[in-house]
């Protein structure tokens, strides 16, 4: 991929995205190819896990004159022992403990992805970034990136692909730990196109796997390009 | 003791207007040079401490390079310089292309405080009443002014004047307005201020004999073997033209001078005085980590957090180093200490700023050899 996302570049741009792991980090980048039809202007960071994106999304709070105009964070909402109830509740509580002192986060996490700037009044070197939040998949679930990306299968594919998942499961062949079945899914689905070994995501996203992702990641895009403008260059 | 849980300086050195909105049991200050940080503890001092008028005296005196000069009575301009006892210097001025402004008053306050500190820089017609006595009559707007002028600083408290520092007080005269006694406020608290460069002898030896009764000795000496683990006893002897003497009794080496065993134990000597010559009171220490190793700092904030809470001590340190403030961050975390804070000062032009740093994200940035300071 052509984006650089080293620690400097990251540290460089005042535009920054960034997300749990190097395969979220290219699908989001070859989305925005696949839909734009250009290079994605914020610079992408993969901060290996989810504490990863919280940590260094502090560190661009607390450092003196921070550079950072735009800071986009992608999270999975998924913490271990989460349930479909408050998954979302909970990430809330793990930004609100870091960014609460200068940033006002509303009651209800919206559904179309977070955006705010700094409370007015803080005096300071530089001032805070606009920071904004997309909760995988959707803001609302329980989840992560492949539950977007099951959403832009057909029914037939999706329906049929879960089932022999499902089947596999029961039938002890499949070890994949429960909370990641759409993973497995969607890694399954990639498995039995042409040709069969694609390694990451956004390869499939690149080849056109996934029929529908323009529709089902919409709101995503949406909010990326509100956060970042522009969103290409 | 009622902690001092915000503060609101203006008009004091640096500071034309600062707020510090939050402030807990313990509290670090971090910044680059210039930017107030030692201002800010010597404001504190001034604030919580009992006798405005020596303390003030002190904070001039204490960052001055030279002696206090006389302060003269007549005229305040020097060959056209303005005359600058160091206790003007006390007040916060703006360039403005050399000429004289006027001076704004200090003022030292708790957001919503009923007992602010305020601090006029006035001038006076001094007259002498029919027994003699030397009267300081303020110069109101629209008086016509005599002879007899001179500068003098008027000390409110909670609305009430409690104190008229003039030149009669210098050098090191601490005397009351009209004779009456200061009146301590609610406030007041036991204020020890451990400078930069650490105390002097003679009021190291003093501090050591105040904790003769009870166990704060062995305390300080428990804090001394952080560094020295050898360390037995220390005692004081008397030298040479009324000077003393501090000795350290080591383990295996007899008696040897506390100033011949290197910067970090006579460091952590005065921490330890000042601890424990604080308790219900305020503790501030200027520039925290002078002398001592990254390790140890880490090792004595766990043991000030916890005389903090054991002794009601609310902690003021400012810091240049990072394993100061990971020290601080840690300590905070292991004492369960959750109101600690973390503030940056930052200066723009000649404005000075606060920035509170929470200290989950310092630990993260820590954690990701990120800058905080």
């Amino acid at each position: 991929m052509g984006t650089p996302h080293s620690l400097l570049a990251a540290h460089g741009s005042d535009s920054l995205l960034l997300v749990e792991g190097p395969s979220d980090l290219h699908a989001v980048v070859q989305l925005v190819r696949l839909v734009h039809k250009a290079e994605p202007a914020f610079v992408g960071f993969d901060c290996k896990n989810d504490d990863g994106v919280l940590d260094q999304l502090s560190l661009r709070l607390v450092q003196p004159e921070p550079t950072q105009k735009i800071v986009g964070l992608i999270l999975d909402a998924d913490i271990d022992g989460s349930t479909e109830k408050d998954a979302v509740q909970r990430r809330c509580e793990q930004l609100k403990n870091r960014i609460g002192a200068d940033y006002d986060l509303p009651e209800n996490f919206p559904e179309e992805g977070l955006i705010i700037d700094p409370r007015p009044g803080r005096r300071a070197l530089g001032t805070l970034p606009r920071i904004g939040v997309w909760l995988m998949p959707n803001n609302k679930a329980f989840g992560m990136f492949e539950d977007l990306l099951l959403e832009s299968l057909g029914d037939h594919e999706k329906n049929y692909t879960s089932s022999v998942v499902n089947q596999a499961k029961t039938d002890n062949v499949a070890t994949f730990h429960p909370s990641h079945l759409s993973k497995a899914v969607v890694r399954t689905y990639m498995a039995w196109q042409e040709p069969p070994d694609l390694p990451h995501l956004s390869f499939a996203i690149r080849k056109g796997h996934f029929q529908n992702i323009e529709t089902a990641c919409a709101v995503f895009l949406d909010w990326l390009g509100r956060l970042f403008i522009p969103l290409t260059r | 003791m009622p902690m001092i849980d915000s503060l609101h300086i203006a008009g004091f050195k640096l500071f034309r207007d600062l707020t510090v909105p939050k402030l807990g049991r313990m509290n670090l200050f971090v910044g680059e040079n210039n930017t107030g940080k030692s201002c800010l503890l010597e404001a504190i001092g001034l604030y919580a401490g009992e006798n405005p008028v020596s303390d003030i005296l002190q904070a001039a005196s204490s960052r001055s390079l030279e002696p206090l000069r006389p302060w003269q009575a007549d005229g305040w301009h020097e060959e056209g310089t303005p005359l600058r006892h160091s206790v003007f210097d006390l007040f916060h001025r703006e360039d403005s292309d050399g000429e004289e402004i006027e001076v704004s008053p200090i003022l030292i306050e708790k957001i919503g405080d009923p007992n602010p500190l305020y601090i006029r820089y006035q001038f006076h017609d001094v007259v002498a009443d029919k027994d003699g006595v030397r009267r300081y009559l303020p110069v109101l707007p629209g008086h016509v002014t005599v002879d007899h002028l001179e500068l003098a600083l008027p000390v409110f408290r909670a609305g009430k004047q409690v104190a008229l520092i003039t030149r009669r007080h210098l050098p090191w005269r601490s005397r009351i307005f009209d004779s009456e006694r200061m009146p301590l406020f609610d406030g007041a608290s036991t204020v020890s201020h451990l400078p930069a460069g650490g105390f002097d002898e003679q009021k190291t030896a003093s501090l050591w004999d105040t904790l003769i009764q009870g166990p704060g000795q062995e305390r300080v000496l428990d804090w001394m073997r952080m560094i020295d683990g050898r360390i037995e006893d220390l005692d004081y002897i008397a030298g040479r033209l009324r000077s003393r003497i501090a000795l350290l009794k080591v383990k295996g080496e007899g008696r040897i001078p506390l100033r011949s065993m290197g910067d970090g134990l006579r460091r952590m000597f005065h921490i330890g005085l000042a601890m424990a010559t604080a308790s219900k009171g305020i503790l501030l220490i200027d520039e925290f980590e002078n002398g001592l190793h990254w390790r140890v700092q880490r090792e004595l904030w766990d043991a000030l957090g916890k005389a903090a809470k054991d002794f009601d001590v609310q902690i003021f340190a400012t810091t240049h180093s990072r394993d100061c403030v990971s020290g601080f961050v840690s300590a905070s975390k292991e004492q369960d200490i959750t109101d600690s804070k973390l503030y940056r000062l930052e200066r723009q032009e000649n404005e000075i700023y606060a920035v509170d740093l929470a200290l989950i994200n310092v630990e993260a940035a820590l954690e990701l050899n990120g800058e905080v300071r």
